[in-house]
């Protein structure tokens, strides 16, 4: 166990410095100049060269990437090229609204796609399984914007029960801190359940096939211990594993729902950085985005040996 | 023996195959719905000049934020622009890029994924690289790409397909590693088969069906991040008629006008909605042990 684990933070490690190449080769390589971006339409070659210098692009790139590396082991993400603050402070104060919003997605998403699919796979070729199909299907489909303004219209227009768009802080008590978070959750929570629905249904499928269910039937138990704890548990791996996959794809909706209800964080950075062209905060998000991925991946994996006791016993 | 008699088992042959595939798609409705919807839309993409009413970049400031009505079937967006016309058109541009996505994803994924399955070293390597760029949420990855180069329509396509491309290589590899170990490549490297040949005559026609289903996915999946590139603002430029870009203009009009996201949104929506059903469908219909494992 203790070797599988320390397999797991090695390929973690590995994949973070990969991650942290393609980010630095990326600026370096793409073909706008970030020296000239930054000196504007009007600037002479003077001026370009003098940023250049200034932001160290005039040296090896082996030497450039070696010193960045160095100063982002240190904590040192840069500063922004035109806020002048450090980028990590920046990404800091952005955090809690995205937090926010990427918690409650999740736990909607997870509590209401379990049950779905575990009803679909058990009534699989039945209407009921259609209906749920169909509707993860569209729900994986429409963009977030058009659920999102369907839903605008609908509960904040028309029925006036929550608020349109904004965030509050949870220091300016719970109450609006999560009516402002529930269309957001729900829009961007539909997608991920969609996702987690179809998998949940396929894997339950697979282990309902089993033929220890078969014996478990024969005992003649009923329907519900034989779904949750001998199907749910076998297929409790996978579920898992796209939760954690799933994670890229709820940071990237986080960034178009945060626009669609003017929720003032990290994506809404995001998108100001790259409007402006502002690298070391694009950098600084690619990064940070990344290494959430990654690390809730390691715990996903970390993770296997609570459901399956055969991963805890690999040497 | 007369001719008839030989091509009476022929005709047979084709009769029962022609019987499998009409089984098929009438046991598999999200085919022939995905299908229908696809070409419906498909068309209107194609015959967008002749269904047009109106010049989608003609600007008619007296016109503008008009409800649908005879004259603006979709109504106009804040410039006065007839969105009817402007969606059909956008559909072009939005087809275009899902096309050119899923084509270059294919072609760079196959190539990687065929060396990685084939040569130890090489996938050690390609699969690291993979692994990173997979790190790298989709959507952000586009974003930062699109702010590195000058927008237009290849750059969107490029920005869509790397972070298309590391699921494409593993998918390709894995296939290849199964295929690989199979009696009939023994065989053909039996005869002498060497590799260039063995890869393309004899490893890839039989992971094509996986390929072609993944490409569908590729290309609904490219759809739709086209549009939220375009919705946020850093996605084709702007005075193209994209999907995505119809849908930017008119956010800031949602709670006056919101015909201008409605119907753009609802052509979208149906496009993405027909290709994933399409994908499904094939993916049954094909390959029955792919269907079992999503």
């Amino acid at each position: 166990m203790i070797n599988f684990v320390l397999r797991k933070i090695g390929s973690t490690a590995i994949v973070m410095m990969v991650v942290a190449v393609i980010v630095f080769v990326m600026i370096r390589v793409g073909p706008g100049d970030p020296a000239a971006v930054i000196a504007g339409d009007h600037a002479t070659s003077e001026d370009i060269d003098r940023i250049r210098r200034s932001l160290g692009l005039d040296e090896p790139m082996l030497y450039q990437f070696l010193h960045w590396i160095g100063r982002l082991l240190g904590g040192d993400l840069g500063q922004s090229l035109f806020s002048r603050k450090p980028v990590l402070e920046l990404i800091a104060g952005r955090l809690e609204p995205t937090l926010s919003l990427a918690a409650t997605t999740m736990t909607f998403a997870v509590c209401s796609a379990i049950p779905l699919g575990i009803v679909a796979a058990w009534q699989v070729g039945r209407w009921i399984d259609r209906a749920v199909m169909a509707l993860a299907t569209v729900a994986f489909s429409f963009p977030i914007f058009i659920i999102g303004y369907g839903l605008v219209w609908g509960f904040a227009l028309k029925l006036r029960w929550l608020p349109v768009q904004g965030f509050r802080p949870l220091s300016q008590g719970p109450a609006p801190y999560l009516t402002h978070l529930v269309l957001p959750s729900l829009t961007l929570g539909l997608v991920f359940m969609a996702l987690l629905t179809r998998m949940t249904r396929s894997t339950m499928i697979e282990v309902l096939g089993e033929d220890y269910i078969r014996t478990a039937r024969s005992k003649g138990l009923s329907q519900l211990p034989i779904l949750f704890k001998h199907a749910l548990r076998n297929a409790a791996v996978p579920i898992v594993t796209t939760i954690g996959s799933g994670i890229a794809l709820l940071i990237g909706g986080v960034v178009v729902a945060e626009s669609v209800f003017a929720i003032p964080g990290v994506g809404r950075l995001t998108i100001e950085a790259v409007t402006q062209r502002d690298y070391p905060v694009i950098q600084g998000v690619l990064l940070l985005a990344s290494l959430a991925y990654v690390l809730i991946n390691l715990l996903v994996d970390l993770s296997y040996g609570l459901f399956d006791p055969r991963i805890r016993s690999i040497p | 023996m007369t001719s008839a008699d030989i091509a009476t088992p022929r005709l047979a042959f084709s009769r029962t195959k022609r019987h499998w595939l009409l089984r098929g798609a009438q046991r598999h409705v999200t085919v022939v719905i995905g299908g229908m919807l696809i070409t419906l839309l498909v068309g209107t993409a194609l015959l967008a000049p002749v269904l047009a009413t109106h010049d989608p970049l003609a600007l008619n400031v007296a016109h503008r934020l008009r409800a649908p009505s005879a004259e603006h079937w979709f109504g106009t967006d804040n410039l006065g622009r007839d969105v009817f016309s402007r969606t059909v058109y956008g559909g072009r541009i939005s087809l275009l890029v899902g096309l050119g996505v899923a084509a270059l994803t294919t072609l760079i994924g196959s190539v990687l994924g065929l060396l990685a399955g084939m040569y130890r070293w090489f996938d050690s390597v390609i699969m690291r690289i993979m692994d990173g760029l997979m790190a790298i949420p989709a959507i952000l990855l586009a974003v930062a790409m699109m702010a590195l180069a000058r927008p237009g329509l290849l750059t969107v396509v490029i920005a869509i397909t790397v972070p298309e491309v590391p699921r494409m290589v593993r998918l390709v590899r894995s296939v290849v590693l199964v295929i690989r170990e199979l009696p009939y490549v023994e065989a053909a490297t039996a005869i002498g088969a060497r590799m260039p040949r063995l890869l393309l005559r004899h490893i890839l026609p039989n992971a094509l069906t996986p390929i072609i289903i993944q490409a569908t996915y590729v290309c609904a999946s490219a759809v739709l991040i086209e549009s939220y590139l375009g919705f946020l603002g850093v996605g084709i430029p702007p005075e193209i008629p994209s999907w995505g870009n119809i849908l930017s203009d008119g956010r800031s009009y949602v709670q006056l006008a919101f015909w201008i996201i409605f119907f753009p949104g609802m052509f979208l929506g149906f496009m993405v909605l027909a290709i994933n059903m399409l994908g499904d469908g094939l993916r049954d219909m094909l390959d029955p042990r792919l269907a079992r494992r999503f």
